[in-house]
């Protein structure tokens, strides 16, 4: 079919070339197309296009006009932010960078004839692709649940209208009602994510509700920052959270959408609010162009190139790397070393050893911020943690403000690294 | 006799020492660190993981902007952190990772932007 439309194409683009030849088939220049407009995708277009200086043409395909960050949408739940405030839109990689972007979901991949086909009809040729869709959900991972049943209970790990979805729900609770989270195995997008929200929504609870309770069934037996979060818990909202983990039966789950229950190693709770985060996998895109292993895509650690076809380099939450979380930051760190590999192979460009950080900053409560963070180099067998820290129980109140403040900054700097 | 001239050098630098912890300014780099010539595109490539976080508008909301900063300013604050003289962790850990070269190509690419 695909090898069909590009025949097709090429054809037609032949037949009319002197007419209406696209600017892409007119310059000769290298070609990268790169779908995905978040954390690993946006920052790999705006830095191919600024570093080569217009000797590649760069194509970003991303179906959302706004673009709204899982990261801080935590904070919008706890009513830090507003959502306008974790909105961003393409207009300055298009105009600032000569970024080609296109509004459109990308559902084919010949990786023979090295072309992207369009939900919209259109097809992109591509000499480097770059894949940085996310993450989707695997079907079945809890039982009761589907895409079907995500107005009912959301998943709200996709940022945007899930988001406001869960914040209204979660705000017409009844008096003294009852939230209850269903938590993602491993390996899942943002390790913090789940526990942040937890806290966000007891910070909100606690002022709008304060004898709401919080389940949370978990299907692991510990989670990123557990000291740090449960010191947290047990200081700022004793007695409402109740996080029961898989020794508790907490990976035993079932829910009913339709009647509001959540059943919990037998036990049957009717639920005012439920936010269930199933088990995750890479963006379909990449089961789509054949370069997954199990539920992700398996990439070399020195560029970032799928481990089955060095033309596509896969990033951030899609990517099967090693020791790095999946997390926003992970995806912008992954995207520069991509962005360097990728215009040393079309532009001869010199290209150094590839090194990556990151860190991932949680609120717990009002200027009760914490952290935790690594450094990372590539060995032949995967990215491998160099050295880390994790804030320590018991902080005074100043290091955790000045840890919440520097998460503000870090928001500030990472969206204009993403966005321009 | 030898023995208390021994004890009584192996006071004196300890002293000396702990009176370096307690005052930063007392951090002195060697000539060699700060000749080393930084290697412009090295600290390019480089720089592209600090600006995650540091901002190319130089705002210094929660985190300070760092662009066209003088390199000498650079180089210390760097090594002061490796040595951890400055507290910051994700500073602590990002210097950490660098290596004498790595920090003098850092600070000529920032130093560069004005």
């Amino acid at each position: 079919m695909s090898i069909n439309r590009r025949s097709f194409i090429q054809t037609a683009a032949a037949v009319t070339a002197s007419l209406s030849a696209p600017m892409v088939m007119a310059s000769g220049k290298p070609r990268v197309v790169v779908v995905g407009g978040g954390a690993g995708g946006a920052t790999a277009a705006r830095y191919i296009a600024k570093d080569s200086k217009g000797a590649i043409d760069v194509t970003l395909v991303e179906p959302s006009r706004t673009y709204y960050t899982c990261f801080f949408s935590n904070l919008y739940l706890g009513g830090f932010r507003d959502l306008g405030s974790i909105a961003h839109s393409y207009g300055n990689l298009a105009s600032e960078y000569g970024v080609n972007v296109v509004h459109d979901w990308a559902v084919d991949i010949d990786r023979e004839g090295k072309t992207v086909s369009l939900a919209g009809g259109g097809t992109l040729d591509y000499d480097r692709l770059v894949l940085s869709p996310g993450i989707d959900f695997v079907d079945g991972a809890v039982e009761g649940w589907d895409l079907n049943a995500q107005n009912k209970m959301p998943h709200a790990y996709k940022a945007g209208s899930q988001t406001e979805l869960l914040k209204a729900q979660l705000a017409s609770m009844p008096a003294g009602g009852v939230f209850a989270m269903v938590a993602p195995p491993n390996p899942y997008r943002c390790p913090p994510g789940p526990y942040e929200r937890v806290s966000m929504i007891a910070h909100m609870l606690k002022k709008s509700n304060p004898t709401a309770k919080i389940i949370v069934a978990d299907p692991k037996p510990k989670f990123s920052k557990m000291g740090l979060f449960q010191e947290g818990w047990a200081n700022h909202y004793d007695g409402m959270i109740d996080w029961i983990g898989s020794e508790f039966g907490g990976g035993d789950v079932s829910v009913n959408p339709e009647a509001m229950t959540v059943s919990i190693d037998g036990e049957q709770t009717k639920v005012d609010a439920c936010n269930v985060i199933p088990a995750m996998k890479a963006g379909r895109i990449c089961e789509m162009a054949g370069i997954t292993d199990g539920n992700w895509a398996p990439v070399s650690a020195h560029d970032m190139s799928s481990k089955v076809d060095s033309n596509i380099h896969v990033l951030g939450d899609a990517s099967m790397q090693g020791d790095m979380p999946k997390s926003g930051f992970s995806a912008n760190s992954q995207a520069k070393v991509a962005a360097m590999a990728i215009r040393g192979a079309l532009t001869g460009s010199k290209v150094f050893p590839a090194k990556y950080s990151n860190t991932c900053w949680s609120l717990v409560d009002t200027n009760d911020g914490v952290k935790v963070g690594a450094t990372y180099k590539a060995t032949d067998e995967k990215i491998a943690k160099v050295d880390g820290f994790i804030s320590k129980t018991g902080e005074t109140a100043d290091v955790r403000k000045a840890t919440y403040e520097e998460s503000l900054g870090w928001y500030a700097g990472i969206t204009a690294d993403m966005f321009g | 006799m030898y023995s208390r001239l021994l004890f009584g050098i192996f006071i004196a630098v300890i002293g000396i020492a702990v009176h370096a912890e307690n005052k930063k300014e007392e951090f002195i780099l060697p000539s060699s660190i700060l000749e080393i010539e930084g290697d412009l595109a090295y600290g390019e490539y480089l720089a592209s993981d600090c600006q995650t976080c540091h901002r190319a508008d130089n705002s210094d909301q929660g985190i300070p902007g760092i662009h066209g900063r003088e390199t000498i300013e650079l180089v210390y604050a760097l090594h002061e952190y490796k040595n951890k003289y400055r507290t910051n962790e994700v500073m602590q850990m990002m210097a950490g990772g660098l290596d004498d070269e790595e920090i003098a190509a850092l600070a000529t690419y920032f130093a560069s932007l004005q």
